[in-house]
């Protein structure tokens, strides 16, 4: 029966109020179409595609307004507002405090330190919005468990908004990491190389770095308390682990994939992102799915 | 306020004669409807509240989904008359084009 996969797919991914009113009825008209001649199916299927395109658009449009009610800015985006902010500071007191130790071995003139702890406050924007993704996933999982769809409307909201934030912070932070760099050719010699801000490209593969954060989220939604916590802190902290200089997934690619590690450098750790953030919440999922198995507690 | 434009105009004199589902009513503008526009547009004349539709019945068994077919509300039937006689107000005559 023609349409049967283009139905199985539309079903999925629109809402059921939209897939019966603007969806059903065009696969309907296919599979009557495609009964009576063969060249009028194929003639459906461009103008099935358009539907398709219109009902998503609805169902997102419809979905924002969701995500940005009253409700939502009270109960999600205040509370991911904070979080956020949190992570920020704490992410700063850090990094002052790493690179002012780092500036004091290098001996900078004070002019030049000064610069460079201005701009450490820029850097914080990537780690608040991470956490911010995370919170807001959580929050409208918590908020309606149903409605997946939510939280991906979030997470692309959240995600275009890392464009523009990256975008601006890293012009932000340009004489800060421009006399970092400085100061590092100064005390290394010609060791230091000038990092550029990241192209168009790069920027949309940060952004799409960021959904594994929403994923984290939504995982987490299942539990509270301790429970919460102990398992965004294993995974988060496996995760900084991992992401450790020394991790070597560059080089295990680079080897499966030749080429590959230009790319990887060049994307700014987004790779090591999406692949071992990925790989520690299905980790994570498999373990509970082994411990949760009704025989295992039946056993019990 | 109601709006209306000249495609619902057309859906609604389409469905005058009694329901029709999405495929007819473009087998029978004689090409001014299009496949890729019509179930939007019914779409947003329903939320206008012009057409109501429903499933179509089908016998147990059958196989695909079943079709919807729309009918024309008194209201949608009051906006496109008054749709018409604005349009034959609006419209010039040969005297007031010179």
């Amino acid at each position: 029966m023609a349409g049967l996969w283009i139905s199985r797919i539309a079903r999925r991914l629109t809402q059921p109020d939209t897939f019966d009113r603007l969806v059903s009825p065009a696969i309907a008209d296919l599979q009557l179409e495609s009964q009576r001649t063969r060249v009028g199916r194929w003639r459906h299927y461009p103008s099935l595609a358009s539907v398709l395109m219109w009902a998503l658009l609805q169902d997102i449009s419809r979905e924002l307004a969701y995500v940005f009610d009253a409700d939502a800015w009270r109960t999600v985006w205040t509370r991911a507002a904070a979080w956020a902010l949190i992570a920020a500071a704490i992410n700063w007191v850090i990094l002052y405090g790493v690179i002012a130790n780092v500036l004091n071995q290098w001996h900078t003139s004070e002019a030049a330190r000064q610069t460079i702890l201005n701009g450490v406050i820029f850097r914080s924007v990537g780690p608040a919005l991470t956490v911010a993704m995370i919170v807001a996933a959580y929050s409208f999982k918590r908020r309606d468990a149903a409605r997946t769809v939510s939280v991906v409307t979030a997470a692309i909201a959240l995600a275009v908004t890392t464009v523009g934030a990256t975008y601006l912070s890293t012009i932000l932070q340009e004489p800060s990491r421009h006399a970092l760099d400085e100061a590092g050719r100064a005390f290394y010699g010609s060791a230091i190389e000038v990092r550029r801000a990241p192209l168009p490209w790069q920027l949309i593969l940060n952004a799409i770095a960021m959904i594994p954060f929403a994923w984290l989220g939504v995982v987490s939604s299942k539990r509270r308390g301790w429970p919460l916590a102990l398992s965004v802190i294993v995974i988060l902290g496996t995760w900084q682990v991992l992401n450790f200089k020394a991790f070597p997934v560059y080089a295990w690619l680079a080897r499966v994939v030749p080429g590959l590690e230009t790319l990887l450098f060049g994307t700014y750790s987004v790779p090591t992102n999406l692949l071992t953030l990925s790989g520690l919440i299905l980790l994570w999922r498999g373990i509970e799915w082994i411990v949760e198995r009704p025989g295992l507690a039946h056993a019990e | 306020m109601p709006s209306i434009s000249g495609t619902e105009s057309l859906i609604i004199e389409l469905l005058r004669d009694g329901d029709r589902f999405g495929l007819e009513l473009i087998e029978h503008s004689g090409g001014r409807l299009k496949r890729g526009t019509i179930y939007v547009t019914l779409s947003r004349m329903e939320t206008k509240g012009f057409l109501v539709s429903r499933q179509e019945d089908r016998p147990a068994g059958a196989i695909g989904l079943p079709r919807r077919m729309y009918r024309v509300t008194a209201y949608g039937l009051k906006v496109h008359e008054a749709y018409l006689l604005l349009r034959e107000a609006l419209a010039l005559k040969p005297a007031e084009a010179r």
